[in-house]
């Protein structure tokens, strides 16, 4: 089987209203429930399953896709050791994917460089996220509904709270380099971070009613 | 709550401990449930806001490669090599490299498939790690190496005491440390009940010594530290000592190698956080009111003067006080305070936040 001739979409790509993502939930957690026991053809549907989000958030957080591809490969090797610790009475198997490929992701920003919470790193990596976002890359499909109300309510983020959140969650950033490059307080930026969240969670949750 | 308690629940890293106390909590406290879930939840959706691109054709064959030939570990060797090499160890670099071409034709290993490092009851510093031995191999004597992580503040050095878990007698004898001022804490090997290991009181001492006083092997590869026997299936406790300034954030991955008398096995990582120093804030919670000690006695002799704040999460602020080391300790007092788990607080000082509530 080869996953890489096959189309690659991502959750939301197949998603059609909360029936269909409850099933599609289950089946990536019956994956890596398979995984976890030895089944290594469960490990390649899984990758044609959730290796282009998986991918586009490497890239998303690395800002190259060189750089992304060897993380994806590192993701789905390393998964293959490391599918025993999902348990979905915990969380979901995307959102385990997803964090454990970023574990890896910002391994490798840190082993880039270690660096200061100065202004000069932060406007670097500000700019760098908006570059990112704005296009270039591999051809892959378009948005669908659910990625696209998805980057809107990124969007409408006040647009301290939205760089906090993908500093944060992209690069790695600690809350305390954050607030020091912001030259804000602590707890403005923890603030700012969950409000973040509660607003990219919210639509979400709206999009599965 | 922290982020990083809350991804390592969600990723199953915690140890089965720590795992279970966390869900305890979750199951008692609606608040951090939720925010677990922000977390969870908000994740998807920003992972969603990246722009959607399809895997390079050659990503899976390449993955699948990894899984044609044997032993699997050698496929792990590019990343971790790219790692070792960016560190500055090109001896070791190119030593592994001929051991892994080695190994990838003369020998056939298993591998384990819950080898690795696992945090133990926390992932800071201080704190503790198992080590699983990577593969089993035909002979009965192997030793888990740790080349050292580099630390951003205090050059190469092993930032991981090694603790015994040979066959009977230690491979290492306990080492006897001198006085601080450093922390490092080689462990004794003890047993919980289960054939898992532990580790032992923490000492205190100079970690300059703690090293010098390692009689690691000829084939040491310097700095390293020698962590325990592979040939066992339980895994090895690690005790992870922080090393210098308390106040330093540093990251660090722990770089495990199994070496035998015919080398070599090797496995993995566990990334390491070490944030400022919580030792010096106590919080004392009685009726709905708070105290907050901070005893500068734990500063280092060189902290100077902190200003200590506290902090909520919506960012007010307020100034508690000022320590030095030597000085006499901050107490205050916080009447009625929000201990829902709806807010958080932060004593920080200086850059460094000191401790973080509830």
């Amino acid at each position: 089987m080869d996953p890489t001739n096959q189309d690659l979409p991502c959750p939301s790509a197949e998603r059609g209203g909360a029936a269909q993502d409850d099933a599609e939930a289950r089946e990536d957690a019956r994956l890596l429930e398979s995984i976890a026991a030895g089944d290594e053809s469960a490990l390649a549907v899984l990758y044609h399953r959730r290796g282009g989000v998986v991918f586009s958030f490497l890239s998303r957080m690395l800002g190259n896709e060189a750089e992304a591809q060897e993380a994806l490969q590192d993701t789905f090797i390393r998964l293959w050791r490391r599918a025993r610790d999902f348990d979905a009475d915990r969380s979901s198997a995307t959102a385990w994917l997803l964090l454990f490929a970023r574990g890896l992701a910002l391994d490798r920003l840190r082993v880039r460089s270690r660096h200061a919470a100065k202004l000069t790193a932060y406007q670097s990596e500000v700019a760098a996220l908006e570059s990112a976002l704005s296009g270039g890359g591999t051809v892959g499909p378009p948005p669908d509904e659910l990625a696209g109300a998805c980057r809107e309510a990124l969007k409408k983020l006040p647009v301290e709270q939205g760089r906090a959140l993908e500093l944060a969650f992209f690069r790695g950033w600690t809350h305390e380099e954050i607030a020091s490059a912001q030259g804000e307080a602590l707890g403005t930026i923890k603030a700012r971070i969950r409000r973040g969240l509660l607003a990219l969670r919210k639509t979400l949750k709206d999009f599965y009613g | 709550m922290p982020f990083a308690a809350a991804e390592d629940y969600l990723l199953g890293r915690l140890s089965p401990a720590a795992q279970r106390e966390f869900g305890a909590r979750l199951a008692q406290e609606p608040a951090l449930r939720r925010q677990v879930r922000e977390l969870e939840e908000g994740l998807v959706a920003l992972a969603l806001t990246a722009p959607q691109l399809r895997p390079p054709a050659g990503a899976w064959s390449r993955i699948q490669d990894a899984f044609a030939h044997k032993p699997q570990i050698c496929l792990l060797a590019p990343v971790f090599l790219l790692r070792w090499l960016l560190r500055g160890w090109p001896v070791a670099g190119g030593l592994a490299v001929g051991l892994l071409v080695h190994l990838a034709f003369v020998h056939s290993y298993s591998l384990r498939r819950d080898a690795g490092v696992r945090a133990g009851e926390s992932t800071s510093l201080p704190g503790s790690a198992l080590v699983t031995p990577a593969a089993e191999a035909p002979e009965p004597r192997h030793q888990l190496w740790s080349p050292a992580p580099a630390l951003p503040w205090a050059g190469s050095v092993a930032a991981f005491s090694p603790v015994s878990a040979g066959e009977g007698d230690s491979l290492l004898p306990e080492i006897e440390l001198p006085p601080r001022p450093e922390r490092v804490g080689p462990a004794s090997r003890e047993e919980d009940g289960h054939g898992r290991c532990r580790p032992g009181p923490r000492k205190h001492g100079d970690i300059s010594a703690a090293l010098a006083s390692l009689n690691c092997s000829s084939n040491s590869m310097p700095p390293s530290s020698v962590l325990g026997d592979a040939g066992t299936a339980a895994p090895v406790a690690v005790d992870l000592v922080q090393l210098s300034d308390p106040r330093a954030d540093a990251s660090s991955s722990l770089a495990v190698i199994a070496t035998t008398n015919e080398p070599v096995m090797m496995s993995t990582g566990l990334e390491l956080w070490a944030s400022a120093s919580t030792e010096c804030v106590s919080m004392v919670v009685a009726n709905d009111d708070l105290m907050i000690m901070v005893d500068p006695a734990t500063l280092p002799a060189n902290t100077g003067i902190l200003t200590v704040w506290v902090a909520d999460s919506e960012g007010d602020q307020l100034c508690l006080g000022t320590v030095q080391p030597g000085g006499e300790p901050i107490v205050i007092e916080i009447a009625n305070a929000d201990l829902s788990g709806s807010s958080e607080y932060f004593i920080t000082g200086g850059s460094s936040i000191l401790g973080s509530f509830p």
